[in-house]
């Protein structure tokens, strides 16, 4: 890094935690703290929504998931609209007219304080590990390619976010998220223009499109009903409805941040918005690893990403045969190369079928590399995280871009990853708060619960940040994070699909059901039973079909209290 | 919370309105997908 990208870097970041501290100086009351004043329009809702879902995650792992495996994982957000027209009709309506501050204060008048209590601790414990990851996700991959320390990253963008987020609670959160999200789509779409102009000449960003085609990156969507395809239109319909219903509609980090609105109106609008946005922002984040594929057809790659592991197989006895492998590479990069450039240039539709045939065998083949370079550090280290989609952008960022672009997309990846632990600590401080401590510690003067609630946001902060520095990187970091979701928010969308719609289920019901569900859909990923984004259905149903199956055991027992 | 003596999931359940701005969600992303699929199958 040039001393410009450091300037524009410091720079960016500084300027948001100070806007965001000074903007949001006053909080008078609770509601001031916790919902921004109820005074948020549709855009900040809309973006704030936008930049809590988008961590420094998306930024980093989806064009490396785009690059090694193309676009078919824009499907998994195809339920998302679906999703936000329901929570316009149904969960908007009753959290605005019963002024909650959080998704479960609705729970105990529904059923019992039980049951609010559980599902808020189910959120706590969900929501605190996701923010660790949040945090410790960007560390990792910035200290592997940059030799950053890695527990002063986790400690340094704890603290930022810490710093406005505490002072300052939503209005604060929805004000840098504004920034940050016009620093994300500057980056980004910039960051596309450089890759197709570093393309040869003649490769225009259709013949891009062609090349990455005859290597299958382009195969979006897959009608095929095969339950182990991870990516399909039918999980990313239902399954995909099901998680985005059940993060937005019931998980604090997004619900609080269109109770924040105004209005009914400015909430709704803020979440078509969103509805609006993040397809074709997915399908861009893809196209950009797409791109960056297409770029190393013209220019060499590593044979593995991620540099750790590299560094552990070449300080192996395997050492020898890894570097066979890197002269392999080159060697197929040359030839791949030179294909690329006749085909660039070819006119006849069936030299170019022909080329495009034989460019995609000699793909096939770097793939084939690839995974016995993965063998292969695997041998020298058993426990080596393998997969390196996760270092693939921001290889690409820091060995190809120009001075100046590299510090704009640092800024966009930690910009990503302060926007979501942002929000995430500000709503684990408003459930910590309203869910457990100010109900059962009542009577205190609006100025205490304030300041409850922003020594809460500064726990978790440090609970958030503990857990970055003790977490493991294991598959893709994308996944990883959707997966712990999809373990929890089916039983909680559950629970309020119980709540609004079967009437007769009470509390002890579905407080039973509720821990049993937990139970069995641990146990159903531990044994790797489904692909994860399935767990949302099955969770939704396991739970409310055993809280009715319980309270037709029960009968109709009058309601005995908390 | 509110101290309204009517259940409120109840009277927001009466009162869900289709106004023309979910329409358009559905409609548009619907088109984006079909966009996408065309475009993608073009050059697949």
């Amino acid at each position: 890094m040039q001393h410009l990208d450091w300037y524009i870097l410091i720079g960016t970041l500084v300027f948001i935690v100070l806007y965001g501290t000074y903007k949001s100086r006053s909080n008078k009351d609770v509601k001031d703290y916790l919902k921004g004043g109820s005074d948020s329009r549709w855009w900040t809702i809309g973006l704030s929504v936008m930049a809590t879902q988008a961590s420094a995650i998306t930024f980093l792992s989806t064009p490396g998931q785009a690059f090694h495996d193309g676009m078919g994982f824009v499907q998994f957000y195809f339920g998302l609209p679906i999703a936000m027209v329901v929570i316009c009709l149904v969960f908007i309506p009753i959290y605005h007219r019963l002024k909650v501050y959080t998704a479960y204060e609705y729970l105990e008048t529904r059923f019992d304080l039980k049951t609010r209590t559980l599902t808020a601790i189910l959120f706590l414990i969900q929501r605190g590990l996701a923010a660790g990851i949040t945090i410790f996700a960007p560390s990792i991959i910035l200290s592997a390619v940059l030799g950053w320390d890695l527990m002063y990253l986790n400690i340094g963008i704890g603290l930022l976010v810490i710093i406005y987020t505490v002072s300052g609670g939503t209005k604060a959160v929805s004000v840098t998220q504004k920034q940050q999200m016009g620093i994300i789509f500057l980056g980004m779409f910039l960051a596309f223009l450089i890759i197709l102009n570093y393309l040869p000449l003649d490769v225009n960003f259709t013949k891009a499109l062609e090349i990455a085609g005859a290597s299958g990156k382009l195969d979006v969507l897959d009608f095929s009903f095969d339950f182990d395809n991870k990516y399909t239109i039918w999980s990313g319909l239902i399954g995909g409805t099901f998680l985005a219903l059940s993060y937005f509609g019931t998980d604090q980090s997004q619900v609080q941040r269109y109770l924040s609105g105004r209005s009914m109106k400015e909430m709704q609008m803020g979440m078509i918005f969103n509805g609006l946005l993040k397809v074709p922002m997915q399908f861009f984040i893809l196209l950009v690893g797409v791109m960056v594929f297409v770029f190393y057809q013209f220019n060499s790659s590593p044979i593995h990403f991620n540099p750790s592991a590299v560094e552990d197989v070449q300080n192996s006895p395997y050492a020898a045969e890894y570097a066979a492998l890197e002269n392999d590479q080159i060697t197929l990069e040359a030839a791949i190369k030179k294909k690329q450039i006749v085909y660039s240039t070819a006119e006849i539709p069936a030299t170019k079928t022909q080329l495009l045939s034989e460019i995609a065998g000699l793909n096939k083949e770097q793939e084939a590399l690839r995974e016995r370079a993965k063998e292969t550090i695997k041998k020298a280290n058993p426990k080596a995280e393998t997969n390196d989609k996760d270092y693939v952008f921001i290889h690409f960022i820091l060995n190809n871009l120009p001075t100046g672009m590299i510090g704009l997309l640092l800024a966009v990846i930690l910009s990503a990853a302060m926007s979501s632990t942002a929000s995430e600590l500000n709503a684990l401080g408003s459930t910590t708060t309203i869910d457990l401590y100010k109900r059962n510690a009542r009577g205190r003067g609006e100025k205490h619960y304030v300041n409850a609630s922003k020594w809460f946001t500064l726990l978790w902060g440090i609970i958030a940040i503990c857990v970055a520095s003790v977490a493991n990187l294991f598959e893709n970091l994308i996944e990883l994070v959707n997966i712990i979701g999809s373990i929890f928010y089916g039983n909680v969308l559950g629970v309020f699909l119980l709540a609004f719609f079967i009437k007769y289920v009470k509390g002890t019901a579905v407080f039973i059901a509720a821990l049993i569900t937990q139970a069995i859909i641990v146990y159903i990923w531990w044994i790797d039973l489904m692909p994860y984004l399935w767990l949302n259905v099955v969770g939704a149903g396991i739970v409310m079909g055993i809280a009715v199956l319980l309270q037709a055991f029960m009968g109709n027992k009058p309601k005995v209290g908390a | 919370m509110s101290t309204e003596q009517e259940d409120p999931v109840e009277i927001v359940k009466h009162k869900v309105v289709w106004k023309w701005k979910f329409t358009v969600v559905l409609l548009v992303n619907a088109v984006y997908v079909y966009l996408m699929y065309l475009l993608m199958n073009h050059f697949a």
